[in-house]
């Protein structure tokens, strides 16, 4: 896959990325400074996809300014262990719901130091952690990054996770920690997903909304944040990474009317584990009511992909046979001063 | 070359960073059920495999149930398999007695897949371990003797309980994690 050339020096640029089980964003900024946002396997070179994607475009790791992890689970940080450890200027940046005793013993008995495969989505977060000498926990108002460039101001703030639902977190982190003589068991993802980074960034005039898979919650989630005054007085995003893969749980028309332009440019990656398939066709007849200009970084087929025989094999005693990741894809956006996004897909990417 | 192949199989399953030695146990001591039966009452556990069952560390052989009877040898010479899945079971619908599983091969480089199983697939001594997350060997093969048929065998690897000196060092390494964590600067109201 070509990628063309970098963004210009300054040029927004977010990309989106997504094999069809997996998200990661990376986000250009003038003056030369990349952000990552969580990471996902780009499966030809089997390398994080941001990576991948950076080196393709020649563009210096030690551009790196940040890495975010919006949350720990699976399909968001595969490979964020060597993004971390390969991008050495870049501070790492994780959830405020992580920041407990009783969330570091959830993460220390799943990332598998003591026995293995538990959460990949834990070991991942463990071998980011393990990487940097220190990390910055980030909640709603945390300035991940502020700075001038090329006469622009530059800001990028975290609207999520709120306060108010670290005490929830830390009980379900609690219910889940091992105990002497306990079965061991894996790690279980904990619903509502009320811990993830929301980002909101602001290049001059102009500025982007990362719903990562935070989902609707009055006290927790997107009312809480949409409601909020200080988050209220971002300047409204004309590009959004639409949160939860679209699903309906993310849902709050509040995001739209106080924290997005009208009709901004809308991105997503798909989520497929089992018989959860986001974004369900009433999801997307949503989004696209909302942002006529909508784009899904994985289109392609989940028709499963392996010899016939053993398929058909397979297929005798199952039901549903898929394949996981269904194609990757690249949704890109670009954007100058006084000039509207210019939207590329790549791969398995397309409109929604 | 079969034996070869079953056996080349266990060895890297065996190896696997994340598969631990279960697999190998699995593969001499547990009898395959044919295509459309459920698995029946087990006799009684070989010595051997019980001691290699007793290597699970904290949960011993009597334990778990016994396993069933088949030798490994004859498991080589007579049957082939085509391909062997370690699965992750997603969700679980006990009223309507089905689950749903990841399946990431191990013989070949297929990508990963999801498919829904019935849990008459699953053993009677195994369905405590069915929930989320839980870790199974689904294994497809033909086998040649007394007649050509195929065959399939879905098994759960059981782990042993947290040890006490597994629950102190995670305490130790919750506390390392927590000490590089800082705040950062936040934004004025």
């Amino acid at each position: 896959m070509s990628f063309g050339s970098p963004p210009k020096a300054d040029e927004i640029e977010l990309a989106l990325f997504g094999p069809g089980y997996g998200e990661a964003i990376a986000i250009h900024l003038p003056g030369g400074v990349w952000i990552l946002v969580d990471s996902c396997i780009e499966p030809s070179s089997k390398q994080p996809a941001a990576l991948h994607y950076l080196s393709k475009l020649n563009v210096s790791l030690n551009s790196v300014a940040a890495i975010v992890a919006t949350h720990w689970h699976d399909d968001h940080v595969r490979g964020l262990g060597k993004l971390v450890q390969t991008c050495p200027k870049a501070d790492l940046f994780l959830s405020s719901a992580l920041n407990s005793t009783e969330a570091a013993t959830f993460l220390s008995a799943y990332n598998g130091k003591i026995s293995s495969n538990l959460s990949r989505g834990a070991r991942e977060v463990g071998e980011a952690i393990a990487a940097r000498a220190e990390y910055y926990w980030t909640q709603q108002r945390t300035i991940v990054l502020e700075k001038t460039a090329l006469g622009v101001p530059i800001s990028v703030v975290a609207l999520a996770p709120v306060p108010a639902a670290f005490s929830r977190c830390l009980v379900a982190f609690a219910k889940n920690i091992p105990g002497v003589d306990s079965a061991m068991t894996h790690a279980p993802d904990l619903r509502p997903n009320i811990e993830s980074i929301v980002l909101h960034i602001e290049v001059g005039a102009e500025s982007i909304l990362l719903g990562a898979d935070l989902e609707e919650n009055s006290k927790f989630g997107w009312s809480a944040i949409a409601r909020n005054s200080w988050c209220q007085s971002r300047k409204p995003a004309s590009a959004y990474k639409v949160a939860h893969h679209g699903g309906a749980s993310a849902e709050c028309s509040e995001t739209w009317t106080n924290l997005l332009a009208d009709q901004p440019v809308a991105a997503l990656t798909p989520f497929a584990h089992g018989r959860v398939r986001l974004p369900s066709d009433d999801d997307r007849d949503r989004i696209r009511s909302r942002a006529t200009r909508s784009f899904c970084a994985s289109n392609a087929s989940r028709k499963p992909r392996m010899d016939s025989r053993i398929a058909k094999r397979l297929s005798q005693i199952s039901r549903g046979l898929q394949v996981l990741e269904s194609g990757f894809g690249i949704v890109r956006l670009r954007k100058r001063a006084n000039s509207e996004w210019s939207i590329e897909t790549f791969g398995a990417a397309g409109p929604l | 070359m079969r034996s070869q192949t079953l056996a080349a199989i266990g060895r890297r399953l065996a190896h696997r960073p994340e598969s631990g030695s279960f697999p190998s146990a699995t593969l001499s001591s547990v009898k395959a059920v044919p295509l459309g039966t459920r698995a029946t009452t087990p006799p009684q556990l070989h010595p051997l495999e019980r001691q290699e069952v007793g290597s699970f560390g904290a949960q011993s052989a009597e334990v778990l149930p016994p396993l069933v009877e088949n030798p490994l040898l004859d498991f080589a010479a007579n049957t082939a398999p085509l391909e062997i899945w370690e699965g992750t079971v997603i969700s679980v619908d006990l009223k309507r007695g089905f689950m749903e599983a990841t399946l990431d091969a191990c013989m070949s480089s297929m990508p990963m897949h999801t498919a829904e199983f019935d849990l008459e697939w699953v053993s009677d001594q195994d369905m405590d371990l069915v929930r989320p997350g839980a870790v199974f060997y689904l294994t497809l093969f033909k086998r040649s003797k007394p007649s050509i048929e195929n065959a399939q065998e879905l098994r759960f690897r059981r782990r042993p309980a947290w040890t006490k000196g597994e629950i102190q060092q995670i305490d130790r390494n919750a506390r390392e994690i927590l000490k590089k964590g800082k705040e950062a600067p936040l934004a004025k109201l």
